[in-house]
């Protein structure tokens, strides 16, 4: 149609978030240890909801995670990413039928969109993921990855879910990240890998804080603390804590910024 | 009501044809600037306005508020004659089943509320005519944001080719699937369930269903 007319209708309130898919999503997520162990829990939680496609990027466009139609392809250059562009512009989720309205697109990121729709892809919601980095106190907060999920073409988004989307995103984000900080230790044969949730806990030790205090924060009990800590001790060959955090640390498993919070 | 105006009726309805091609002289001339279709009478009308065409004609209270033209591509249309370029992909889809659609829009004197629900009827209405008249696609021009809206709305879209830039703006050439799906899903989007499209054949008659041609009229005059 050639003219230029906003035939979007106002969406109907989001629903309460979807709790037990994403509660379940959470747990599994955080638990994950490899990142194709979280694609599949990915794609669990996203058929739950009803969409047909889901795509997790870092915030220089580059795919962790893809369950996308074979004919798709990531844009060859971030600069033509246009769902890139967009959410380097939006701190909210945002529609696909919204990214013309958000960022003023180049040709290469029309083509990018165009290509996207032949290979299938219909309507999407993108979760825009952004994170402090560097700890600094009023400093920006960047964007650090985004979330899309997607609909086969000639599908409707399920508009009642979008909140659940809203929610997924941001911990199949953080999930990813974890194991990604993990992978130093994959890529060297003998190293022992942490789980995310390991990874958390001895976070929070070399910060000081008790078992009680850390299943407190984690909202997991101080008995489970104490089991993540004391694998997480067996997979360094580690006696004591102190020499956890020491190895953690050696390894840049843990950053000194994690150490002082 | 969206109405249907074939060369069979249209004598029914010259005064609101009139009314739709100043509609579109203020639409695609005053509004989007597409000089070269400016008229000294205010009346947008081309080389496609004639026997051939379908309109449906958004009309309340005897007022055009929108319209859209199709052309069978089985004749002259604007990917044969105008924008061949535009469909370098897949390639020009032509068939009995398949029509051009052009000269979409809403009078953009309404205030932008009423050529928002316009454009939802006029989107809803399209695709109930098609399922009705036995179109299964319709290809045309569009800008990406409209398609993006179309999707979201849950037409089926195949694009023909990748967008270019015509009179300012780039557009891409892509055919809309009119099944049942597509049909259902805006009707669902738009929670718009009844049935909108009216064809009269004689003055007072009942609507009925319009249905094209099993072969668009020369199409049959070539064989």
């Amino acid at each position: 149609m050639s003219e230029a007319h906003d035939i979007t209708a106002a969406p109907p309130p989001c629903a309460l978030p979807r709790g037990r898919v994403v509660q379940e999503f959470a747990r599994l997520a955080a638990d994950a240890d490899t990142v194709a162990g979280l694609r599949r829990h990915l794609c669990e939680a996203i058929a739950a909801l009803g969409f047909d496609h889901v795509l997790l990027q870092d915030a220089s466009g580059a795919v962790w995670l893809a369950d996308m139609p074979a004919a798709w392809q990531p844009a060859a250059e971030a600069r033509s990413d246009a769902v890139l562009a967009a959410a380097q512009l939006s701190f909210a989720p945002f529609l696909w039928s919204q990214i013309e309205r958000i960022a003023n697109l180049s040709e290469s990121q029309q083509d990018f969109l165009a290509q996207a729709v032949a290979a299938g892809i219909g309507a999407g919601i993108t979760v825009p993921i952004h994170r402090p980095r560097g700890g600094k106190i009023g400093g920006p907060i960047p964007l650090a990855g985004l979330c899309s999920f997607l609909m086969k073409n000639g599908r409707l988004l399920p508009l009642e879910t979008l909140a659940a989307a809203h929610y997924i995103g941001a911990l199949a984000f953080d999930a990813a990240e974890a194991l990604k900080r993990a992978e130093p230790a994959a890529i060297r044969p003998g190293m022992p890998r942490l789980t995310p949730r390991q990874n958390d806990c001895v976070v929070l030790v070399a910060q000081g804080k008790s078992d009680w205090e850390i299943g407190r924060l984690l909202g997991i009990s101080e008995s489970t603390v104490h089991k993540h800590i004391e694998d997480a001790k067996r997979r360094f060959k580690v006696s004591t804590r102190i020499q956890l955090v020491v190895r953690s640390l050696a390894d840049a498993r843990l950053s000194f910024q994690d150490a002082i919070g | 009501m969206l109405e249907v105006v074939t060369r069979e009726n249209k004598h029914l309805y010259t005064e609101q044809l009139e009314q739709m091609f100043r509609l579109r002289h203020r639409l695609f001339v005053d509004s989007m600037k597409w000089e070269e279709l400016r008229k000294p009478d205010g009346r947008e009308i081309d080389q496609f306005d004639n026997d051939e065409a379908v309109y449906l004609l958004l009309i309340e209270d005897g007022e055009v508020l929108g319209s859209h033209r199709l052309l069978p591509t089985t004749g002259p249309h604007l990917f044969s004659e105008i924008f061949p370029e535009m469909c370098e992909q897949k390639g020009r889809q032509t068939g009995p089943r398949i029509y051009e659609l052009n000269r979409t829009g809403t009078d953009p004197l309404l205030p932008r509320d009423r050529q928002l629900q316009g454009m939802r009827l006029l989107l809803v209405g399209l695709l109930e005519f098609c399922q009705g008249a036995g179109i299964e696609k319709l290809t045309l021009l569009t800008p990406l944001h409209t398609l993006y809206h179309c999707l979201m709305a849950g037409v089926k879209v195949e694009p023909l080719g990748l967008p270019k830039k015509i009179d300012e703006e780039r557009q891409a050439a892509v055919a809309f699937v009119t099944d049942e799906t597509s049909l259902a899903n805006v009707r669902d989007y738009f929670h718009l369930q009844e049935s909108i499209v009216r064809y009269h054949h004689a003055p007072g008659a009942e609507s009925s269903v319009y249905r094209i041609p099993p072969l668009a009229p020369h199409a049959v005059a070539a064989e």
